[in-house]
């Protein structure tokens, strides 16, 4: 169902949201469809461009999740039922304040006939009673709780008279005017009464009631409304002011909002970058610790592929077992392979390293001697010689980025490449800086690999994946845009797995990657054994 | 193949010409492929088929360990000495069955081969461990379903090729409410109202789920309904528990429940 409201969601600034308020908005997308952010950054109830609006906090005596579940069902009714806005010139502010009453009542009737449980939510913030006066602002508030609970019963006359033209029925179930657009003759003539019973309205001060109800700013937009404020054009989310500009070429991909909960299609782009210049610099390539060990710990692929007969395995194969009793009977040979088993045979695919070379890997590895893009490195490197030497093909890039726009993707392998000296150049000259878009570069990779045809596809990653970008300011949304990446990848048939540096900062591995893709390797004597357990 | 037939009218609600296709596609043999979610009646359709056909219906629930001996056969042991044993599509090729492969790429694609030479003009069913070429009954017809969702693998080209296919969707709420009521013995009402709940749920697809409520999991809610179970509780059971454990997705899909009640 769509909303009715002019409001770009994919164009609005929006805070991080609480998992309480994405769980909330997530509600809002199952009962109406509506794709709209749910941000806590308002002294008030309201909607702007930006999404649905609500304060940190209830107020006292309400708890937060149920009152927020409340206020945010209430705007979204108003996105699904009311029009994008009212007409208000020529309109007294008691009028227009009667409209919003009348209006709130109209949208909540009309939600609550779709989803009854809704009235629950709403009726119990109603808490008004006669004893609280005779003000304007209070008969508005009693005459919004005569509107929403058919068990309410008002002795005011002015409230009764409201309720009688709203509704057709007794049991407030037939609404007189099921359009907004009639609301305007049941409020004039509500205001109308309200000035013969010459009652002050203080529109400078009124905000609507009960206070889970939106403010109604986005109802008047024509400017004649002091209170109003147009709608402000903001920049997305996670997009700051000094962004640096689009950059042509290199490839796009999306980007995961979790405020919208959507991919943003062709959000960044990933730049293929390659060091020819550095000769050989006499460089020292790195040598394994224990290269036996690294080849072993990466020989044995996992235990895929076709069931065979096998001298053991986890069950008994039944047509072996046929195949040796006709032997025994005709006095044949008899095969001892009686088992089915899974293959552990030679490995067959690609294998993409990928190293982060954010500004972050410039800081001490856990040892001291180095820092950790220099060991994510050799690592690098002697992992993908021993991949190579158990039969797959490799491929090692770096990654860093500098906004969206400016993701560098660092070859120094590529799929086809030798592993030689010009290679273990393109390594050495990798240096820290930059951010960490690891959801870019994971997409890229995932990619990257897919285009490579037959056997097991695995991508390798050496980082804390700590994701950040001088673009976003939202902690979560990056390290969440890497996860639904991650989770892509492996639904694309590929198997993740990733090298932290560091004990301490593993959880955010673990985070993106899952638990049993994440190895903390503090030493270099711990790679095969790392190894051993992710590829293994 | 007795024990293969269908003895009473299994119940299926047509929701467009899909019984029109099946049986113009069976008057020519051509072999079908139904594609759509878990739970939204391709089993059901086919039972309903070949009850409507007269056909036996040999069905296959494929998995990932299935090998090419478990669907045509294999030699057996008895107190005579070696006998064969048709596998299932042997079966249904040899007596002229309907042959349902259920969720056909969970088999492993090198198992899925031996469906090839039955599902083209040639109509045969190499039996190699006894020799033998099976050329397939006249009635025998080919049938496998697949629901291409996000988890879902592809079916390699050369065997999708083979097909015809029928797409299935979730009915209309109408007709799904229908299903329901009919097949609980729920009032109607109440059914659309689940209904109404389900088609929420389908909302969250690729939102958190990967699927929404099929209507085979809303059919258990109106089960545990007429069982006396509050449809509120009914539904929080039969579909919010059973499909999601992720926190932000459960409390999201319990917001929708409390509100659709």
């Amino acid at each position: 169902m769509g909303s009715a409201l002019p409001l770009h969601w994919l164009h609005a600034e929006a805070p991080s949201a609480a998992p309480a308020l994405l769980s909330l908005q997530q509600t809002l997308r199952a009962l109406w469809g509506l794709h709209v952010p749910v941000v806590a950054d308002g002294e008030v109830p309201h909607l702007s461009a930006g999404g649905i609006h609500l304060p940190r906090t209830a107020p006292a005596g309400c708890a937060d999740t149920p009152w927020q579940r409340a206020a945010a069902a209430h705007a979204a009714a108003h996105l699904v039922y009311s029009p994008q806005s009212f007409d208000g010139r020529g309109l007294r502010p008691i009028v227009r304040a009667l409209v919003g009453v009348l209006e709130d009542a109209r949208v909540e009737t009309l939600a609550g006939r779709e989803l009854p449980g809704l009235q629950r939510w709403w009726r119990p913030l109603h808490t008004v009673v006669p004893a609280d006066g005779d003000g304007v602002e209070t008969l508005l508030l009693r005459l919004a709780r005569a509107l929403a609970d058919p068990g309410y019963d008002d002795p005011h006359p002015w409230v009764r008279k409201g309720r009688a033209l709203f509704f057709l029925d007794a049991r407030g179930e037939v609404l007189a005017e099921p359009r907004a657009k009639g609301l305007r003759e049941i409020a004039s003539r509500l205001g109308h009464d309200l000035g013969q019973m010459r009652l002050q309205f203080n529109a400078k001060g009124y905000l609507p009631g009960p206070g889970y109800r939106d403010d109604h700013r986005w109802m008047w937009p024509s400017g004649a409304d002091d209170t109003t404020e147009p709608l402000p054009a903001t920049p997305p989310p996670g997009r700051s002011a000094d962004e640096p500009p689009p950059a042509q070429g290199g490839e796009a991909h999306p980007e995961w909002d979790r405020l919208i909960a959507r991919l943003r299609p062709a959000w960044c782009r990933v730049r293929e970058l390659r060091d020819e210049a550095g000769g050989d610099g006499g460089i020292a390539l790195p040598q394994a610790a224990s290269p036996a060990a690294l080849r072993r710990a990466v020989a044995a692929g996992p235990a895929r592929g076709p069931w065979r007969t096998e001298l053991e395995g986890e069950r008994l194969d039944l047509d072996a077992l046929l195949r040796a009793r006709i032997a025994r009977r005709a006095r044949l040979p008899l095969e001892a392979r009686l088992h089915r088993g899974r293959s552990r045979g030679r490995r067959f695919g690609h294998a993409l390293l990928l190293i982060d070379q954010s500004a972050s890997t410039s800081t001490p590895w856990a040892e001291g001697e180095s820092d950790q893009l220099r060991a994510a490195c050799t690592m690098a490197w002697q992992a993908a010689r021993a991949l190579a030497s158990a039969g797959l093909r490799t491929s090692i890039a770096g990654f860093a980025s500098n906004g969206r726009h400016a993701v560098h993707w660092q070859s120094v392998q590529a799929f086809g490449e030798l592993l030689d000296r010009q290679a273990g150049v393109r390594l050495a000259a990798l240096r820290s800086s930059g951010s960490t878009r690891l959801g870019a570069a994971l997409r890229h990779a995932t990619r990257r690999l897919a285009r490579q045809r037959g056997g097991e596809q695995l991508v390798l990653v050496f980082s804390d994946a700590l994701a950040h970008d001088i673009d976003v300011h939202d902690p979560r949304y990056l390290a969440e845009d890497a996860r639904h990446a991650a989770r892509h990848a492996q639904r694309q048939g590929q198997r993740l797995a990733c090298i932290a540096p560091d004990r301490a900062q593993a959880a955010a591995a673990r985070a993106v990657f899952g638990a049993a893709q994440v190895a903390v390797v503090e030493r270099l004597e711990a790679l095969p054994v790392a190894l051993r357990r992710l590829l293994g | 193949m007795d024990a293969h037939r269908i003895r009473s009218e299994p119940y299926y609600q047509s929701v467009a010409d899909e019984v029109a296709l099946f049986e113009a596609a069976y008057a020519k043999r051509l072999p079908l492929l139904l594609k759509g979610p878990t739970g939204c009646g391709k089993t059901r359709f086919v039972e309903h088929m070949a009850w409507r056909l007269g056909k036996p219906l040999v069905t296959v629930a494929c998995h990932e360990d299935l090998s090419a001996a478990d669907l045509v056969g294999r030699w057996l042991l008895d107190a005579d000495g070696t006998r064969w044993q048709d596998g299932p599509l042997a079966l249904a090729a040899r007596h002229g069955a309907l042959c349902y492969l259920d969720e056909l790429v969970e088999a492993r694609a090198d198992t899925t081969v031996v469906i090839h030479p039955l599902a083209d003009t040639r109509r045969v069913l190499p039996i190699a461990a006894c020799n033998e070429l099976l050329a397939a009954h006249p009635d025998f017809s080919l049938v496998v379903s697949y629901n291409p969702g996000p988890l879902a693998r592809e079916m390699k080209p050369s065997t999708r090729q083979r097909f015809c296919a029928l797409e299935f969707r979730y009915p209309a709420p109408e007709a799904e409410a229908t299903i329901v009521a009919r097949e609980s013995g729920l009032g109607l009402d109440t059914a659309a109202t689940i209904v109404a709940f389900g088609v929420r749920t389908r909302r969250l697809q690729g939102h958190g789920l990967d699927e929404g409520a099929s209507t085979r999991m809303l059919v258990h809610a109106a089960v545990l309904a007429v069982q006396g179970v509050a449809p509120r509780r009914a539904c929080r059971m039969a579909v919010v528990d059973a499909l999601s454990d992720e926190p932000g997705v459960h409390d999201a899909l319990l917001g929708a429940l409390d509100a659709s009640f």
